[in-house]
């Protein structure tokens, strides 16, 4: 059977729309074909941006058409997470509070997008305000996992994973505070990059916890991810956190393989209550990579035992701190799973908070010296698979039960903490579920994680499963 | 515990109802949990810096 134009990838489209085989309409037409016919059951949208995007695809073939290709990103169709401004267009951050706010400006990661030729066809579902992993949003519907529609497709970037999973849009951009790029990406199967904190600017896009937010790109390949990852990297003067380092083109640093790489594998902190087939499927992706000339290393992170702590403690007083007045005010228009974390974020005291930051500094200068014995650390992305909508516990291999809303940030958390890059990638499937593995790298090299990833990807293309929905 | 949370909140201005403060009470107790981790964390007195450092780390 042969792919519709909204399944291929950024890498497969690139080299037709630039040689004028297809037209940026014709991509842009299947993707909102896909919508039509499949939107309603996954609901990975908050807003479809329809007109607007049709005519900016026109633009985008006058463009090609006259010579004027502005790059792989020229004519494909983006959809963005709506805590993300788009200037004039509503971002709701998945609230009922914001529901009619319009922001008078672009996120810089928009500004970057346009200027490459990106066709943006809509906001995606998101958790309430980014509080939340399930994407269960009790004002525009729950979004549903394209793998199996009675589960989440994890959060708070769900509706990105489920959009490119789904083939709703080619690619997207989510934010990450506690794994909120990896988780969606690690339970739709697709790959998600939490890119170094201070790389991608975060001007334009509504806080969750400040100093653990970051936005990335969410896609249907490694190489696509790198493609969208050079496009809105750089230094940005508008955001406070932005940090000035080499401009890097992440494509072309792929392809390298792995012979002589170092795997750092931390057993006593991330393969600790990990349900057996996510485990199983880490451990061979490990040994994979072995055979094919990596080497593992056992790498000793003590203070990983209070990352916990000190991820809740931050995660959780940011957002009572930004959330703070309309808590007081009218805490009825929050959903009641954002409310509750708010309120608890009420709780902490200084000291806690800023015992936090002093465990995040420990945490860097461990990581600083693990990354002087191996190139990445692997990691599974996610302790267990994707939980049925409105299920709050898990169960770990008929052990243990566990509150999946905080412990389902166990293993992403920390690298918000450290602000290091880590992303995820298919590395299996149980129970017709994806699985994901979590590469982290030193800070500022995603190339690193990006070119083990390729190779991953490349040497187990028959992994990949089929969408059992069409 | 309840009626010192409940009473915690409500002098910041913030309304809780019952059932609310039921479920506060067990998450803040599970946080309890972990914070008993720290008890053995030896926290250096130089590590002050608050860490929204860009890129995660400085040398």
């Amino acid at each position: 059977m042969s792919k519709s134009l909204n399944q291929f990838a950024i890498e497969e489209l690139a080299p037709m729309l630039e040689n004028k085989e297809i037209s940026p309409v014709e991509v842009t037409n299947a993707v909102f074909n896909q919508i039509d016919e499949m939107d309603d059951k996954i609901n990975s949208y908050i807003s479809v941006t329809k007109d607007q995007a049709i005519m900016g695809a026109k633009v985008a073939e006058q463009e090609i058409l006259s010579g004027n290709y502005r790059g792989k990103l020229h004519g494909v169709p983006m959809a963005i997470k709506d805590n993300i401004y788009f200037k004039g267009s509503k971002t709701t951050m998945g609230s009922k509070i914001h529901q009619n706010f319009i922001p008078e400006y672009d996120a810089t990661v928009v500004e970057k997008l346009r200027d490459q030729g990106v066709i943006f066809t809509g906001k995606l579902n998101l958790h309430e305000y980014a509080w939340g992993a399930t994407t269960n949003n009790p004002h525009y519907g729950a979004c549903r996992n394209p793998w199996d529609l009675d589960r989440i497709p994890g959060g708070s970037s769900g509706g990105s994973g489920a959009a490119v999973a789904a083939h709703l849009t080619i690619a997207s951009l989510g934010t990450d505070t506690g794994g909120s790029i990896r988780i969606p990406s690690s339970f739709c199967g697709i790959i998600g990059l939490k890119p170094t904190h201070g790389l991608v600017s975060k001007h334009g896009s509504f806080p969750l916890a400040w100093s653990l937010d970051h936005i990335g790109p969410m896609t249907k390949t490694v190489k696509d991810n790198a493609y969208v990852l050079e496009a809105i990297a750089g230094f940005d003067s508008k955001d406070p956190s932005s940090i000035n380092s080499d401009r890097k083109t992440y494509s072309s640093m792929l392809g390298n393989g792995i012979k002589g790489l170092r795997i750092g594998v931390n057993e006593e902190y991330f393969f600790k209550d990990v349900d057996e087939n996510v485990e199983k499927a880490v451990r061979q992706a490990l040994l994979d990579l072995e055979k094919a000339g990596a080497t593992l290393v056992e790498v000793d992170i003590p203070s990983m035992v209070y990352s916990e702590f000190a991820e809740l403690v931050t995660i959780m007083s940011e957002p009572s701190a930004i959330h703070h007045d309309n808590l007081i005010s009218r805490p009825e228009d929050f959903g009641e799973d954002v409310r509750l974390p708010l309120k608890v974020g009420e709780l902490f005291s200084a000291v806690d908070y800023l015992q936090a930051q002093q465990v995040r500094w420990q945490l860097n200068i461990e990581f600083q010296k693990v990354f002087q014995d191996v190139d990445v650390v692997i990691t599974p992305t996610l302790p267990f698979l994707p939980p049925k909508i409105g299920q709050l516990t898990v169960n770990i291999n008929n052990k243990k039960d566990v509150y999946y809303p905080t412990d389902i940030i166990r293993f992403t958390g920390p690298f918000n903490l450290t602000g290091l890059p880590a992303a995820s990638i298919p590395c299996g499937y149980a129970n017709g579920l994806p699985i994901g593995m979590q590469i982290v790298g030193p800070a500022f090299r995603e190339d690193i994680i990006l070119n083990t990833a390729y190779f991953y990807e490349q040497t187990h293309m028959p992994l990949k499963e089929e969408l059992p929905i069409r | 515990m309840e009626k010192e949370i409940i009473s915690r909140l409500t002098n910041k201005g913030i309304k809780v109802n019952q059932e609310e403060a039921m479920q506060i009470v067990e998450q803040w107790q599970a946080i309890q949990n972990l914070r008993k981790s720290m008890h053995n964390a030896k926290l250096e007195a130089n590590n002050i810096g608050l860490v929204n450092q860009p890129g995660g780390y400085k040398e």
